[in-house]
């Protein structure tokens, strides 16, 4: 089910809302009643029709059975996988710490299957078509690439997972009181198919809290919900959608093998870079507005990242939850920066690059990850050695803000290209990269034959400098939400605008995380 | 696995944790935020939803104001018209999608002596003949005899494929008729085509009401009878000029199937007959059977060139099924069916096309003989072609009707 639809605002969320809040008290009901309602949101993709989700509940009539699971698959992968982990958790918590090979094994089984459930939805085709590649190579004939569907939000329920097994093992975290608090956990639906990628640790406490067992909810937290949910969706369905629009013609030329002139090849990759940003910090805010309706606080995934003014400053800011999963699980395990500087150097990289390549499984992906390896490993050296100018002038913090800027929409010119050509596993999928960037910087591959000009519309010629006035000078979300003393006028203009973007249900674009 | 990390970790950040929300006591929202915020939701959302319904711009609401024109709605309001004001409630109903809509009602009142409407609608399937035959029932049309033709994947259950389901909404006689819950499915879809274009659309039209529908000949490409008899307008013309190519436009459609089949992840599960697509059918046959309707049912063919650019053997295999399924049920009910996927079977022929899958309605006259087990060359009445309708059209048409 998509936020920005009218089945999810005006049927889903309000019944959900209410038989939440009302429908009973207990903690059992309410932990109960969010499961249960998280997983009919996500498996609502898997259904073209309210009948078709009807008939897949009625499992008495024939081929009922096999229906029911063909609908459900999904949600019966997220079961199985949180299953698998609550249990190894359990099994681990039971175990004493001295224990520590029988815990390194539940470890690893746990580990094995959320990579191997990774493995097998996401990179089975990158690593069968890498395979014939090698297979070809040595001679060997063609081999087919396996198509697998991925299914939504895979690369985020899983790291979640992952994660609440890793801190039981280390024992920084305390395991889940009952099967229930887990899978409420993992499926809450706000946050399940694109993020932020939260922490037991975030949660645990939070379905505990005073909040919860209130008859009412807190009208303060519903407040600042509907204000975070109003403004992510504008985000979205105003900006973020009008820029995809007005980019479709540059974007469709190229993809059709048109070429583009440096200004326009700079406005396609700039309206990409925004519509990027106003995307998924547009869901971002929902979720996290979202949570406040059921009483749960999810971590800020975006602060104003094109205002950062170093690489290691815009993972700071940029998609938080997977940067700070990264550190704790990938980083600082590798040996984080304790050791020589090449070695930070060299963690700093394959952190990067593993990220890239939890994007997706493509060639373009691995090669994003590199840029920003590369750009953290660069700027962690040239700091070292006083070479980053200071933010401590207006200049210096200006330059860096921009230069940071520039570096980062370098690498959006790749992103972009690994996000359409996801499914293109060989050599040749580089090539939209590298020729949007050349077309960038006014270069053009020799022999290329002549093709049709795109044109920058007007809008996207003002859209473009209005969002970046938006992202260097304007407050974010989180700072309107949590700074503005919210009075009824402010109401009033949320509601009004969530009228106004409830006109662009129709268009039913998805959001671009969730494909990853 | 290492727990520390040092303060200088360039990727180090204090833990993604939401900020204090702590609002003092004077500061705290109470439910008047959250009412506000629903009400300036809701309220502007209703007007918009009225003002579009009122002037109906999408044509898909069924306003009294400015009727949608298109052939759900149209043929609905004209059986509605004959049945009370022109010739009469009709007594055989001609169903199935647009590869019917060239049936000759003429003929098949000489045929079987009774009164006739054609009822094709585009893309029609089971949930059509049944909210179509309710309506009628509900209407006081109780017709002797209902001749319906299958498209071979009339059965499959995709949405993708069907887009015009939606047209429903735009009749409210049809809407209140259609299955639970496929009513709702039509509701949300019609609800989502509501945008600010449309809106705009819909206030001009509230604010200068067009007084009559008079449409020029020139501007059409193809014109409804009143009787529900459907002219292809542009290719009748092109036809008669000698300049119509039917290999290319087969060649077309094709490309254009194989367009939309892309639009899905597995196109054979969309078009493979779908359990509920089957009992709605059945429905309508067991509708039709406890009033005392006679129905005969016959799968329609495509041209053999058409065939053999888009039909793969799995795609053939479907069709075989459908038809299995389809004689089964019909069998089961007493009533006729009859597989017309060969031209063979009713004497066809392929230069009777108009392309891949619409017959001319001379095919289609030699398919509803051998229906009524009439020999196909046999002409029972001379009723007038398209072009001399056209030279001299009827009273009633799309052209001047809303």
């Amino acid at each position: 089910m998509l936020f920005n639809s009218y089945e999810f605002v005006l049927l889903f969320l309000p019944v959900a809302f209410g038989l939440f809040w009302y429908g009973g008290r207990g903690l059992r009901w309410r932990l109960g009643f969010l499961t249960l309602a998280s997983y009919v949101f996500y498996s609502w993709w898997q259904f073209d029709s309210l009948d078709e989700f009807a008939r897949s509940l009625a499992v008495w009539r024939p081929g009922g059975i096999r229906d029911f699971f063909w609908h459900w698959r999904f949600s019966l992968v997220m079961l199985a996988s949180s299953s698998v982990d609550y249990f190894a958790a359990a099994a681990m918590a039971k175990l004493a710490p001295e224990r520590r090979g029988g815990r390194r094994l539940l470890l690893a089984v746990s580990l094995c299957a959320n990579i191997g459930l990774l493995a097998f939805f996401k990179y089975a085709g990158f690593f069968s078509a890498m395979a014939g590649q090698v297979w070809q190579f040595m001679g060997g004939g063609p081999l087919p690439v396996m198509a697998v569907v991925l299914p939504v939000g895979i690369s985020f329920y899983t790291f979640e997972s992952m994660s609440y097994v890793i801190d039981i093992y280390r024992g920084v975290a305390a395991p889940a009181r009952s099967y229930l608090d887990y899978a409420a956990f993992i499926s809450f639906f706000p946050h399940l198919v694109a993020g932020p990628i939260i922490r037991w640790s975030d949660i645990l406490h939070q379905f505990r809290d005073e909040a919860w067992e209130r008859p009412a909810p807190d009208w303060q937290q519903v407040a600042i919900g509907l204000t975070l949910f109003t403004m992510g969706m504008a985000k979205k369905l105003v900006i973020a959608d009008r820029l995809h629009a007005e980019m479709t013609p540059l974007w469709s030329n190229f993809d059709t093998g048109g070429s583009m002139g440096p200004g326009a090849a700079w406005a396609a990759v700039l309206g990409y870079t925004f519509r990027l940003y106003f995307d998924f910090s547009g869901y971002s805010d929902m979720a996290t507005g979202l949570g406040h309706l059921f009483a749960v606080r999810l971590p800020q995934n975006f602060d104003s990242p094109y205002k950062a003014t170093d690489p290691s400053d815009f993972w700071r800011r940029w998609h938080i939850t997977l940067s700070t999963w990264l550190r704790d699980y990938l980083y600082i395990p590798l040996g984080g920066s304790r050791g020589a500087k090449w070695k930070t150097a060299r963690n700093l990289v394959i952190t990067m690059l593993l990220a890239g390549l939890w994007h997706g499984a493509a060639w373009l992906f691995v090669i994003w990850g590199a840029w920003h390896g590369l750009m953290l490993a660069g700027f962690h050296i040239l700091r070292g050695r006083g070479w980053w100018a200071s933010n401590e002038s207006r200049v210096g913090h200006w330059f860096n803000r921009q230069f940071t800027f520039f570096l980062v929409v370098l690498g959006w010119a790749v992103f972009r290209a690994a996000d359409v050509h996801e499914k293109g596993y060989g050599w040749d999928s580089i090539r939209p990269a590298l020729t949007m960037l050349g077309q960038m910087f006014g270069i053009r591959a020799a022999g290329a034959p002549d093709a049709p000009q795109a044109i920058v519309t007007p809008l996207l010629g003002a859209l473009i400098p209005l969002c970046w006035a938006w992202c260097n000078f304007m407050p974010n979300s989180f700072q309107v939400a949590y700074g503005l003393k919210l009075r009824k006028r402010h109401a009033l203009a949320a509601g009004s605008a969530m009228a106004l973007c409830a006109l662009h249900f129709g268009f039913k674009l998805d959001f671009l995380y969730f494909r990853f | 696995m290492s727990l520390e990390a040092t303060v200088s970790d360039p990727l180090i950040r204090e833990q993604a944790t939401v900020r204090a929300t702590t609002v003092p006591a004077e500061n705290r929202s109470g439910p008047g935020f959250a009412l506000t915020w629903a009400a300036s939701f809701l309220i502007p959302l209703a007007a918009v939803m009225a003002v579009n319904i009122l002037g109906n711009g999408t044509g898909l609401f069924p306003s009294k104001l400015n009727p949608a024109v298109s052939d759900r709605p149209w043929k609905a309001r004209r059986i509605d018209h004959q049945a009370r004001h022109e010739r009469g409630k009709p007594e055989v109903l001609v169903m199935g999608s647009s590869r019917m809509m060239q049936v000759q009602p003429p003929y098949v009142e000489a045929l079987t002596g009774h009164r006739t409407f054609n009822w094709g609608v585009s893309a029609a399937g089971p949930l059509d003949w049944l909210t179509q035959l309710r309506y009628a029932l509900d209407s006081g049309i109780k017709p002797r005899l209902i001749i319906v033709g299958v498209d071979e994947f009339a059965l499959g259950g995709n949405l993708i494929l069907n887009r015009f389901e939606i047209q429903n909404a735009a009749h409210w006689g049809l809407f209140r008729r259609m299955p639970f819950p496929e009513n709702l499915s039509t509701l949300a879809n019609a609800v989502e085509q509501v945008r600010l274009e449309s809106t705009w659309e819909s206030l001009k039209i509230l604010a200068n009401p067009p007084v009559a529908r008079k449409r020029s000949m020139k501007r059409v490409s193809y014109l409804l009878l009143g009787d529900g008899y459907l002219i292809y307008r542009d290719r009748v013309v092109a036809k008669a000029a000698g300049t119509y190519d039917l290999a290319q436009s087969i060649r077309q459609q094709s490309v254009d199937w194989r367009l939309r089949l892309d639009q899905v992840a597995d196109p054979l599960e969309v078009l493979r007959p779908a359990e509920r697509n089957i009992e709605l059918f059945e429905q309508f046959l067991d509708l039709a059977r406890s009033n005392g309707i006679e129905v005969r049912v016959a799968m329609l063919p495509l041209h053999p060139y058409y065939v053999s650019l888009t039909l793969t053997p799995a795609m053939k295999r479907i069709r075989t099924d459908a038809s299995a399924i389809l004689a089964r049920v019909c069998a089961e009910r007493g009533f006729r069916y009859r597989d017309f996927t060969s031209l063979d079977s009713f004497g066809g022929s392929a230069d009777e096309f108009w392309d891949g899958a619409h017959q001319t309605p001379e095919n289609l006259r030699r398919m509803i003989n051998t229906l009524f087990d009439l020999p196909p060359a046999q002409v029972v009445a001379k009723v007038p072609n398209d072009f001399q309708i056209l030279e001299n059209p009827p009273a009633v048409t799309t052209l001047n009707t809303w």
